[in-house]
């Protein structure tokens, strides 16, 4: 788990997926045929194989915020990038890229907006000096990576989370039944649009994305009936995309010979990059495979090992004959 | 009528369209030269390959309906929705889920006298729902899965007037103009390569006309839906039409002036009752999706008025659905010239 | 010129009189001029060295303004808005309707019939246009259902040194563009005005999709609110301080190699700009950004208080800022500055 680790902990919100492209990029090697950044800066990674294109995609990006003002005390005000929980942030740490820490407060009780909270960054020294944050500079929750169990808990989880298992899945396989497209996507968290212009590159007969969704079996919850550790899901719908009943069928069918339990995904709201991905062009059929995750945008996501070791399993075999 | 009931009684909510999409193949491939439907399960008709100019009429195939969402240890089914529906049409209503065999079910709720005043007040919200379909849990899970989709059950009938009352005229209205359309202008000499594009999954987003306009990359586009019309329930302010006004043709900043006032001119050329109706944003239509697609396609909207809108009482004038298919014919037989 | 631009009619979906103004203009100025399916006026002025980028500099044509929906009996015009307008504005204004430019007014209760309702906003349903017809047959005289409408509203140049009138959002941008195309520059320059932004950035995505730039840059007017009860975080842009270079709104992140680019044409030659400090709304950029396989986009604005009223309120100062942050930046050798 310490490449999931890495993952997680980089700094990536969204637009600014650089760290992790690196790492990524410095993973694939020797495991691919082709690797492509594009102009928005989505990650190609191409392994030949015969026949149809199969792209499978994982956002790089994450929920972050970033400084708009910084006041003449220097308190930094900010806007959410993506859709971050008020409650969430509020009170917590969060890191900017160079690592300087900064503490969330409200100027307001019972904060409704993002303009009800600031930042404060004890040694801020605005222009110069040790910490130098200006408008425009991005941070991510400041959160540890922690593994009991089988569950795994940090921020991040969505959508690094998917990024690895995009990788294990790449590294796993010997001779692939496509032409296999692994995606590493930007700007998920702003509405999906990174996985637009990358699919509108590729054209794709067939695409899968992988991403977290929402685990609901805890206290109060229960509206969805997915369960930690019970398997990945195979998603039906959600509020970007009705998923391919083809993909649908591929997967719960090698699921199936695999002996590799699944559950089913039905969301009212929220998106993937699948929504995106199957409206390009004259249309894909895509699908999805999502990692059931608790307390999703958060500092704490938590999800369970067994889930993710089933889904890289799962995504492999789909993909071809593996090791 | 015939015709436009039969449509009504296939079953096909959206991203599940494949039986209502292969028995639509089935009449298209009476009239037209081409038929094929495409990845997403979007059905398209062509008449007049290759002719100078090529339009795209267009309506879509899906319907509102629900989906299996949870099936508890009783075996009492919880659903969502798919496409726009108003909770209050829902209890009481019959249904069929679509698993591994077609299950009839009826959706209950808390009983009235044992709900509190204050909840007794409101309407029943969709998640504290759920389909009764008499089996335990056991033997329903051998039938049914969660995501599996869910129809309404409602016959079609004739009322008053000319007057059909079914569920999903919204918008197999649309796809019974297409083939009237398609009848008309088999033998008809036009300037037009006519592609007929019935799609999919409009009601969560027109996703199905923007791939197969992508595809299609017609000259100009003509857009069949409702729209809705005049009842007791309706405001003075809202755009509403009576029922046997004729076919709603529509302007607004996102839909083709010139087009548009072609098709105007058509109805009052040949007598064609119409009603302008405004659209000051998006039209919540295919329209929208298509006109901006590639290098833009000028779109027109031509609709007719429909009571009851997403519920199992649709009720539409057959007079108004003919002054849609008399419009359409009319433009293309005189060439749209604009 | 900027008065003509201002003051012509160009409701989303019905820009025709601006787009004629421009045209006019752009044909004596431009290598090739071509108006699409949709109505964005696309103008190609080619650069004096072969090997450079293609740049496409975009600005709208469309205003935010009103449809006519119905009439009632008593010849009082019911409407519905075009594109974003708090009905709080609405109150007591003026508008012209349609091709006969007929003159109507949104009228009012007087104060002494208003009683306790006063402080509930108006909503655009409670309101009508008065053009003193005598009832809904007169109206239809010299009205159809369907015509456009926009502010009446004069432009008018007042203070140190501003300027007012409706529309500035985004005929500020056309002007612009208008000017910059009287250069020419080592590259191909597509001076493209977009129809419809206002109603969801219809136009640009499409214009792009036949343009295929490889850099797009977005002309715009922007919100300004340094104004009383305002607190500063909220400001967005500081009228006369300069052009406004975005970096992120809800519709775009702006390339960040680019954004960098062009706030250093401003530096390194003296001239005042500034960040847009909030991420609220969205514009062109948004659909150009993500056409086809995706599109380097930055965005550029004008400061303009009370947008979307019929009294925008733009400095001349920061207007020739962007004119010449532009005009620098487009001098500039693409191969050498530029990391791209």
């Amino acid at each position: 788990m310490e490449l999931l680790k890495k993952l997680t902990q980089a700094f990536g919100p969204s637009g600014n997926e650089q760290t992790v492209r690196d790492i990524i990029t410095e993973e694939i090697k020797g495991f691919c045929d082709e690797t492509k950044v594009d102009t928005l800066g989505n990650l190609v990674v191409r392994k030949y194989g015969g026949g149809k294109k199969l792209m499978l995609s994982a956002h790089m990006d994450e929920i972050g915020i970033i400084a708009t003002v910084i006041d003449d005390k220097n308190f930094v005000h900010f806007s959410e990038i993506g859709g971050v929980k008020i409650n969430a942030l509020h009170s917590s740490k969060v890191k900017f890229i160079d690592g300087t820490i900064g503490i969330i407060y409200e100027k307001s009780e019972k904060p409704t907006k993002f303009s009800d909270l600031y930042i404060d960054i004890p040694n801020i020294c605005k222009g110069e000096g040790l910490y130098n944050i200006s408008v425009g500079d991005t941070a991510v929750m400041a959160s540890e990576f922690n593994l009991s169990g089988d569950f795994v808990s940090s921020k991040a989880l969505d959508d690094r989370v998917g990024c690895y298992i995009l990788l294990e899945t790449l590294k796993s396989i010997t001779k692939p039944n496509y032409d296999l497209y692994f995606v590493f996507t930007v700007q998920e968290e702003l509405g999906l649009r990174g996985a637009k212009t990358a699919a509108a590159g590729i054209s794709p007969d067939y695409a899968i994305a992988v991403d977290v969704t929402v685990c609901d079996d805890i206290p109060g919850g229960g509206k969805y009936p997915l369960v930690l550790g019970k398997g990945p899901a195979i998603k039906v719908k959600d509020g970007s995309v009705i998923c391919h009943p083809e993909i649908k069928r591929l997967l719960a069918d090698t699921a199936k010979a695999e002996r590799i339990d699944i559950q089913y995904e039905i969301l009212d709201k929220g998106g993937t990059d699948a929504g995106a991905i199957h409206t390009t062009g004259v249309g894909v059929a895509t699908g999805a495979l999502s990692i059931p995750t608790r307390y999703i945008h958060t500092a704490c996501e938590t999800a369970s090992i067994s889930d993710i070791k089933n889904a890289v399993k799962l995504l492999s075999k789909v993909c071809g004959d593996t090791l | 009528m015939e015709q436009l009931m039969e449509l009504c009684k296939m079953e096909g909510v959206s991203g599940f369209e494949f039986e209502v999409g292969n028995a639509v193949k089935g009449i298209f491939e009476k009239y037209c030269d081409f038929v094929e439907a495409d990845t997403v399960g979007n059905v398209i008709g062509v008449i007049g390959r290759g002719r100078r100019r090529k339009v795209m009429i267009e309506a879509h195939l899906d319907e509102i309906g629900l989906m299996v969402q949870k099936i508890d240890e009783k075996g009492f089914v919880r659903f969502c929705e798919i496409g726009g529906i108003n909770p209050a049409t829902l209890p009481g209503a019959e249904v069929y889920i679509h698993g591994r065999e077609r299950i009839f079910g009826v959706i209950g709720a808390k009983p009235p006298h044992l709900q509190t005043k204050e909840e007794s007040t409101k309407n029943y919200k969709i998640e504290k729902m759920y389909i009764d379909t008499g089996f335990s849990a056991d033997m329903l899970c051998d039938k049914i899965a969660v995501g599996d989709w869910i129809t309404f059950v409602s016959k079609p009938s004739l009322l008053q007037n000319n007057r059909i009352c079914a569920k999903s005229i919204d918008n197999r209205m649309g796809i019974s103009c297409l083939i009237e359309c398609m009848k008309r202008l088999k033998d008809t000499k036009t300037d037009f390569e006519t592609v007929f594009l019935a799609s999919v999954q409009e009601e969560v987003g027109c996703r199905g006309a923007k791939v197969g306009a992508y595809k299609i990359e017609p000259d100009f586009a003509i857009v069949v839906d409702v729209t809705h019309a005049e009842t007791p329930y309706t405001e003075s302010t809202d755009t509403v039409f009576p029922l046997g006004s004729g076919a709603a043709i529509a302007v607004g900043p996102s839909l083709n002036t010139a087009l548009t006032q072609c098709i105007i001119n058509t109805a009052k050329k040949r007598e064609i009752p119409y009603k302008t109706e405004v659209c000051a944003a998006n039209s919540g239509t295919d329209a929208w999706a298509i006109e901006t697609t590639k290098k833009g396609i000028p779109c027109a909207l031509i609709s007719a008025p429909l009571k009851y809108m997403h519920t199992q009482v649709e009720t539409v004038c057959l007079d108004d659905v003919k002054a849609v298919c008399d419009v359409i014919c009319g433009a293309i037989e005189e060439g749209i010239h604009c | 010129m900027l008065k003509i631009l201002s003051e012509a009619f160009g409701v989303s979906g019905a820009e025709d009189e601006v787009r004629e103004i421009i045209k006019n203009e752009m044909l004596s100025l431009c290598d090739n001029v071509e108006t699409d399916s949709m109505g964005n006026l696309i103008c190609l002025k080619k650069g004096t060295k072969g090997y450079c980028n293609t740049i496409m500099l975009t600005a709208h044509m469309d205003e935010v303004g009103f449809i006519i929906s119905g009439v009632t009996k008593e010849g009082y015009l019911r409407f519905k808005t075009v594109g974003g307008i708090d009905p709080r504005v609405l109150s007591a204004k003026k508008v012209i309707i349609g091709k006969n430019k007929t003159v109507g007014c949104i009228g009012d209760k007087p104060p002494h019939l208003e009683g306790k309702k006063k402080d509930k906003a108006a909503s655009v349903k409670d309101l009508y246009i008065d053009i003193g017809a005598k009832d809904d047959d007169d109206a239809l005289k010299y009205i159809s259902i369907g015509d456009f409408a926009c502010f009446d509203s004069e432009y008018k140049e007042f203070g140190d040194i501003l300027i007012k009138g409706k529309a500035l959002d985004d005929r500020i941008g056309c002007f612009i563009l208008l000017d910059l195309a009287k250069n020419r520059y080592p590259h191909d320059v597509y001076f493209v005005f977009t129809v419809q932004e206002e109603i969801g950035c219809r136009g640009a995505g499409v214009a792009t999709y036949s343009v295929k730039p490889d850099i797009a840059i977005v002309v715009e007017a922007t919100t300004c609110s340094d104004v009383p009860e305002t607190d500063e975080a909220g400001f967005s842009t500081k009228l006369r301080g300069g052009g406004a270079i975005s970096i992120l709104d809800r519709s775009s992140y702006s390339a960040p190699d680019l954004r960098n680019v062009l706030y250093k044409a401003a530096v390194s030659n003296g001239i005042k700009v500034q960040y847009k400090q909030t991420t609220f709304g969205g514009n062109d950029a948004g659909a150009i950004h993500l056409t086809e396989t995706g599109i380097k986009t930055a965005v550029i604005s004008v400061p303009c208080r009370y947008i979307h009223s019929p009294s925008c309120v733009a400095s001349i100062g920061d207007i020739n800022s962007v004119y010449d942050i532009l005009d620098n930046f487009l001098k500039g050798e693409v191969n050498e500055a530029w990391s791209f």
